[in-house]
């Protein structure tokens, strides 16, 4: 990762914009702190220098000039940091520690900041700053009242030195800060990033993105990407498993097609073998459509997504034994319906369901001698089909289950084998179990009861 | 005879289609892509057009949606090979009348095409259908032979039997179509079920009457008519 990166990412953008508004409020306080406490400063020095002048003034009015100027000469004795000047009406100084009014000082009656040179305790003389009020006495006097601001200048100077070290410090561990951020948050999304670009690389889904566990969003993120690969992973597994499946299934028919087309070939050219040929070919693909359609059902029913609707169980065993009637009746077979206490509330695919449902009374039917009976009755746990036909040894329960099993009494009847796989695969999609029993344990035949029974959500 | 589109990619299916539908009496014209099929079918003057749901350059959802928005009602059969529940309601959604899955039987496609052109005629809106001397009453759902209430009524699944022939009257009608539209079933419920219940409809409406109403078209389906 190069540097201009990392200024790249919105991490150390975001850090940009902080730092911006952190310093825009620092210099609002800071400027505001400055003003106050200069003011506060000021304020002390022009209370006592006012208070000075107030005196000598009144000095002056009380015992004239020449108490003045000695009241000031004492002071100047004595008063280090204060200045004074006064001068006589043609302008030449009369007392004071000041040689002569400073350039900038003109008018009286206001506040002057200046500059001055003196010597302080041996030292040779250099600028001092000092504040004076000038104040114009009767008789052509004028005083010049000041105070040594130094003090005051250099706490100044301090303050905003400091200012500006501690902004500037701050503003430098903010983006030390922030890079340093920037950084480890690039680093996370990296990893994120990596993993994706290695899979969409090799197409290997078993890769995962590292949870660092310290818990954060970035952990959170990485676990929920994780689960969605897991996910995938499995449904991709599960179509490979059903695709293998499909090939392996439609082989066997194909070849015997196959076979039967070369067995026409071989023979004789006649127009009559042909089209008989042609006929049962016509017939054979058309029965291999159904039962590809019936794999592509069973293999929907065992991957992918669920919709989930609302099923009516009892309508729906109602309206299959309403269509089946007709055609049990004119194999003499009585088929009813029963409902049998409160059916379970369910959600799932209501289609998959009723063709589910629906091969278990083609089954029934089918497979009950004429006379026989079938009965299919709704329940709280679910729906069942009995019939009185031959029934199902236990040994063979789980096998009829599998794709295209067909039990050897069964072998001449039509069918594909594959009524009771779907059947199952829709009860597995249900997370409803696919239960083979006897209808009549006692009787001779016991008959078969299929019934599929919802787990209580 | 019918005017009718079709829009497949597969040049050999297409082919085999028209041919089988020209056979028929219906002029029939082919495009092999989507975009191409949607400027065809905007000129207008089709009955019906058949159109693959997986198609180059336009796929046949939008080819439908862009011709539904530009206020064209003409019927529309998807052919697709994309079965499952989901892919067809999607088609019926973007503007598709009907659907059929790839592979198909052609009496399948022919007899849902001849359904689907009937559509714009108000017969299948009619409240009283005739067919030779049997009438339907759809709103009181009586049904009358020879002017004469029927021996033994029809249950409502048989009315409804009745009912979907008789808007198809002299066309046949497919077993799949009559699953669809009378039961709301998009699967083969087994051996002879629905063979079954025309059985039982016949024995209610044509047993006992000369001239038998309710024909079996072998191999296809059943066909509703006065010969």
């Amino acid at each position: 990762m190069r540097p201009t990166d990392l200024l790249r990412t919105s991490a150390f953008r975001l850090t940009l914009v902080y730092l911006a508004v952190l310093a825009v409020f620092a210099f609002v306080g800071f400027r505001y702190l400055y003003s106050e406490s200069l003011e506060a400063l000021q304020f002390e020095s022009r209370q006592t220098v006012a208070a000075e002048m107030e005196g000598l003034a009144e000095h002056y009015r009380q015992f004239g000039p020449r108490q003045l100027r000695a009241i000031v000469d004492r002071r100047v004795g004595y008063e280090d940091r204060s200045l004074y000047l006064l001068t006589d009406r043609w302008g030449r100084k009369a007392a004071g520690n000041l040689d002569a009014w400073p350039d900038t000082v003109r008018e009286s009656g206001e506040w002057h900041d200046f500059h001055y040179r003196r010597a302080h305790d041996g030292e040779p003389p250099h600028l001092h700053s000092a504040r004076a009020f000038v104040t114009d006495l009767p008789g052509g006097f004028r005083l010049l009242v000041g105070h040594d601001i130094g003090e005051e200048v250099a706490l100044r100077r301090r303050i905003v030195v400091f200012g500006a070290a501690a902004g500037g410090l701050i503003l430098l561990a903010g983006l030390a800060a922030g890079l340093l951020v920037s950084r480890d948050l690039r680093r996370r999304v990296e990893a994120v990033d990596e993993t994706g670009r290695r899979i969409m690389e090799d197409g290997d889904l078993s890769r995962r993105v590292q949870v660092t566990g310290r818990g954060d969003e970035f952990d959170d993120l990485a676990t929920s990407l994780n689960r969605m690969l897991a996910r995938i992973e499995l449904l991709m597994n599960e179509l490979r498993e059903v695709t293998d499946n499909v090939a392996h299934d439609l082989r066997r028919p194909l070849a015997r097609l196959h076979a039967r087309l070369e067995d026409v070939l071989r023979g004789p050219a006649e127009a009559g073998a042909y089209r008989d040929a042609l006929e049962r070919t016509v017939a054979e693909v058309r029965e291999l459509m159904d039962t590809f359609n019936t794999l592509l059902a069973i293999a929907r029913a065992d991957s992918g997504p669920a919709p989930t609707l609302p099923v009516d169980l009892a309508g729906l065993g109602e309206d299959l034994v309403e269509l089946h009637q007709p055609s049990a009746a004119e194999r003499g077979i009585e088929l009813e319906f029963a409902k049998d206490g409160r059916p379970p509330e369910i959600e799932g695919q209501p289609e998959l369901l009723a063709q589910a449902l629906s091969n278990l009374i083609d089954n029934a039917v089918k497979y009950t001698p004429e006379g026989g009976r079938v009965s299919v009755t709704v329940g709280p746990s679910g729906v069942a089909v009995a019939d009185s036909g031959p029934g199902i040894a236990p040994d063979d329960r789980e096998r009829v289950l599998e794709r295209f099993v067909r039990l050897d009494p069964s072998r001449h009847l039509p069918g594909n084998g594959l009524g009771l796989a779907l059947a199952a695969a829709a009860a597995r999609r249900h997370n409803a179990r696919l239960v083979l029993s006897d209808a009549a344990p006692d009787d001779r035949p016991p008959g078969l009861r299929v019934s599929l029974e919802f787990s209580p959500s | 005879m019918l005017n009718i589109l079709i829009v497949e990619d597969e040049s050999e299916t297409a082919a085999y289609t028209a041919k089988g539908l020209r056979e028929e009496g219906h002029r029939v014209e082919t495009a092999g892509n989507g975009r191409a099929g949607l400027e065809v079918a905007l000129e207008g003057g089709f009955d019906v057009l058949v159109v693959d749901r997986m198609l180059p350059e336009l796929d046949g959802l939008t080819l439908v949606r862009d011709l539904r928005a530009a206020g064209d009602r003409t019927p529309v059969l998807f052919l697709t090979a994309l079965g499952s529940v989901g892919n067809r309601v999607k088609g019926l959604d973007a503007g598709g009348d009907d659907y059929l899955a790839k592979p198909f039987a052609f009496a399948e496609l022919r007899a849902r095409i001849e359904a689907l052109s009937r559509r714009r005629a108000p017969a299948a809106a009619e409240t009283d259908i005739a067919i030779g001397d049997l009438e339907i009453h759809r709103l009181e759902r009586r049904v009358y032979r020879a002017g004469k209430p029927l021996p033994v009524p029809l249950k409502p699944k048989e009315f409804r039997l009745l009912e979907v022939l008789a808007e198809h009257a002299g066309r046949v009608v497919t077993r799949t179509m009559l699953l669809e539209q009378v039961w709301d079933i998009r699967f083969d419920p087994g051996t002879n079920v629905i063979d079954a219940q025309i059985s039982r409809l016949r024995a209610k409406i044509d047993k006992g009457f000369d001239r038998p109403l309710l024909h079996t078209v072998r191999g296809v389906g059943y066909r509703l008519a006065p010969d």
